[in-house]
């Protein structure tokens, strides 16, 4: 019934019922219809496209038709599986017509294949994730050029990692890079410049030596985010931060005996790392196993432990590490002994804590971050940390195409998920350098110049900053950055821009067979 | 109310068209008065889009786009609720109940999600009648 309908429809020259179209059999008797009857467009009614939208573009190009040229009437997930009949019939039959006659206004889209043409990796960054990143790239069997501000790299290894053996493993993977001659570690380095498209970029890098030229495929900005102290540190040596903290624990001196621990506000001037709460209470606990009669108190305006951390601070509790909740900010005296004003936010009461040694979280800071922001294109959140895309189903990947994030400049992480972060982006560049050509076009906008009246507001809405101001004064949309939403083509006043299977004239006409087809 | 309703949703590829696929995998039933028309991202759609499909004779329009925070294109289910917001006022000043036109985010994973917001829109058409346009346009 659905395929009378369809044949009753206006320019339509043959109509097939089969099975399984997406099937070898339906598809080349697709192929056969197309070929056999001339055919330069096509509907199928089926399946969702989000299901088999490939196959079909694929049956198009074996047939010499672009691609594109096809439309899908959804008449599974969206009208058989849920609706009863005789409904489900009737609406078929619109929702074929409907797409006849959207796909009546289809117009060929531009497609190329653009090849990849280096298999370079850039990684920026001087840290651990830049380390992780490079050696996962390198390892792979790809070349890395890695640019690092700082003169050495993984600067800190010791209060990073923590433990003496981690550093030495850190140590042996800067040493294996070195030795490659497909890494080229760049140290005082910085990136000035960086324009392409996935697969073929080029950087412009500075060095002590002078500038550099850097052809490379994707780039990864693994860049760390710097702790520092906060702002109740000062002079006095009795107060010290938890990275300090840390390598007292590993000096074996005489430990401390009362111990306060403070986890600072987060402040405009950095944020707390993810690893304050836990970094306190790891510490104590470690304090506590080798100095078992030592008092400490951790003072704080929540306890955040999340993960299997959450088992050190029961632990903690167990073993009588006390927890203070305050709202305020404790107050520090130093004259006389050392004491620690706080006021209990349960009882209201204020408390004086004599210690011996005071010990801060450390803040992050990211740094340098909304300079190489601008180069490469990729937004930073009000305090500085580099904005990735979508952080549920793409955590690595940027609003950039070829560019990828890791490290804590990224968004506080601890050094387990800065190390995973590191290895995920090193796979994502190497996945994409893997594949022998980029797909370009399809779903992409484009502006007509003669209506464009360059009023920008296609540049201002575009998420991947796509449009452009051409040489002759008028917005262009460059396809290969372009993702195809569609924001820009609903927003331009002039009406300049379409979008390739989805313009005014193919929705309108959908919308409207839909509503006045099938005869109602 | 005479005849069947006759409803349009514009769905975002990711956020609307998904969950209604899965509405349908999970064979959850709703209305087949409304019909479904994909839009690569809720921020696609034009104010004209939803003008038009009033003098086309909808009684009811609806774009369901991505969760909010998770567009699949950053902010295009943002830019698309100011533009039905547009539509409700240009609606509301030709004497066209602005109810009638609505903006949903859905997450692709919410298969149950799709059918409430039919029967949200349905339950709507039959408060409000059928579009008052249809008496005018034939």
């Amino acid at each position: 019934m659905v395929a009378a309908h369809a044949s009753s429809l206006e320019s339509v020259a043959f109509v097939g019922a089969m099975d399984f179209p997406c099937s070898t059999k339906g598809l080349a008797e697709i192929q056969e219809a197309i070929r056999g009857n001339g055919l330069g467009r096509f509907v199928v009614a089926g399946c969702s496209p989000k299901t088999h939208e490939r196959t079909f573009r694929r049956v198009a190009a074996e047939a010499g038709l672009n691609q594109f040229m096809f439309e899908i009437a959804n008449i599974k997930e969206q009208c058989a599986f849920v609706h009863a009949q005789p409904e489900a019939t009737q609406k078929a039959k619109v929702l074929v017509e409907a797409a006849t006659s959207k796909c009546r206004l289809l117009i060929p889209a531009p497609y190329e294949q653009v090849p990849v043409s280096s298999d370079r990796v850039l990684v920026v960054g001087g840290g651990l994730s830049a380390v992780v990143a490079a050696s996962h790239v390198s390892d792979q069997g790809f070349d890395v050029v890695l640019v690092n501000s700082n003169a050495v790299l993984v600067e800190d290894v010791v209060t990073a990692i923590g433990q003496e053996a981690s550093a030495e493993h850190i140590q042996r993977i800067i040493k294996v890079l070195r030795s490659r001659p497909s890494v080229k570690i760049r140290s005082r380095a910085e990136v000035v410049d960086f324009q392409g498209h996935p697969g073929d970029f080029r950087a412009l890098i500075e060095t002590p030596d002078g500038g550099e030229d850097v052809r490379c495929g994707a780039a990864i900005l693994a860049l760390d985010a710097v702790a520092f102290a906060p702002s109740l540190k000062n002079e006095d040596e009795r107060i010290i931060t938890q990275r300090e903290f840390q390598r007292l624990l590993s000096s074996h001196v005489t430990y401390p005996r009362k111990v306060v621990m403070i986890i600072p506000k987060e402040t405009s001037e950095g944020t707390c790392g993810r690893s304050c709460h836990i970094d306190a209470i790891v510490n104590s606990l470690r304090l506590k196993e080798l100095l078992p009669s030592a008092d400490i108190t951790i003072i704080g305006n929540e306890v955040r432990t999340y993960g299997m951390c959450e088992l050190d601070y029961r632990r903690a509790q167990e073993c009588g590490i006390r927890f203070v909740r305050c709202e305020g900010e404790p107050v520090i005296q130093h004259e006389g002994g050392l004491r620690v004003l706080v006021t209990d936010a349960y009882s209201d009461a204020t408390l004086s804590l004599a210690a011996e040694l005071i010990v801060l979280s450390d803040l992050l800071m990211p740094q340098n971050t909304r300079r190489l922001a601008k180069i490469f294109k990729v937004p930073v959140d009000a305090n500085g940390f580099l904005a990735g895309s979508y952080v549920r189903l793409k955590p690595t990947s940027t609003l950039r195409e070829g560019v990828f994030l890791c490290g804590s400049a990224a968004g506080p992480r601890l050094l387990s998920e800065e190390i995973l972060g590191a290895s995920t982006s090193a796979s994502e560049a190497v996945s994409l350098l893997s594949s022998s050509f980029i797909e370009v076009g399809g779903t992409v906008a484009e502006v007509d110049p003669e209506k464009c009246s360059v009023c920008l507001s296609c540049i201002r809405s575009c998420p991947y900053t796509a449009p452009f101001i051409n040489e002759d004064g008028k917005a262009e949309i460059d396809i290969q950055t372009c993702q195809g939403c569609g924001i820009c083509v609903g927003i331009c006043p002039s009406k300049a821009i379409e979008i390739y299977g989805f313009t005014d004239a193919q929705i309108e006409s959908q919308s409207s067979a839909s509503i006045r087809g099938g005869g109602r | 109310m005479t005849g069947r309703m006759r409803i349009v949703g514009y769905c975002c590829s990711y956020g609307g068209y998904s969950s209604a696929d899965l509405a349908g995998v999970l064979r959850i039933g709703y209305s087949p008065d409304v019909m479904i028309i994909r839009i690569p991202c809720a921020g696609r759609i034009d104010v004209i889009h939803i003008l038009k499909t009033f003098r086309d004779g909808a009684d009811a329009v609806f774009v369901a786009g991505c969760l909010e925070k998770n567009c699949n294109f950053e902010y295009g289910n943002i830019e698309a609720r100011k533009r039905v917001e547009h539509a409700k006022r240009l609606l509301g000043e030709i004497g066209i109940e602005k109810e009638r036109v609505e903006m949903f985010n859905v997450a692709s994973n919410q298969g149950w999600r799709f059918p409430e917001i039919v029967r949200e829109m349905v339950s709507r058409v039959e408060g409000l009648g059928p579009n008052p346009l249809r008496k005018v346009v034939k």
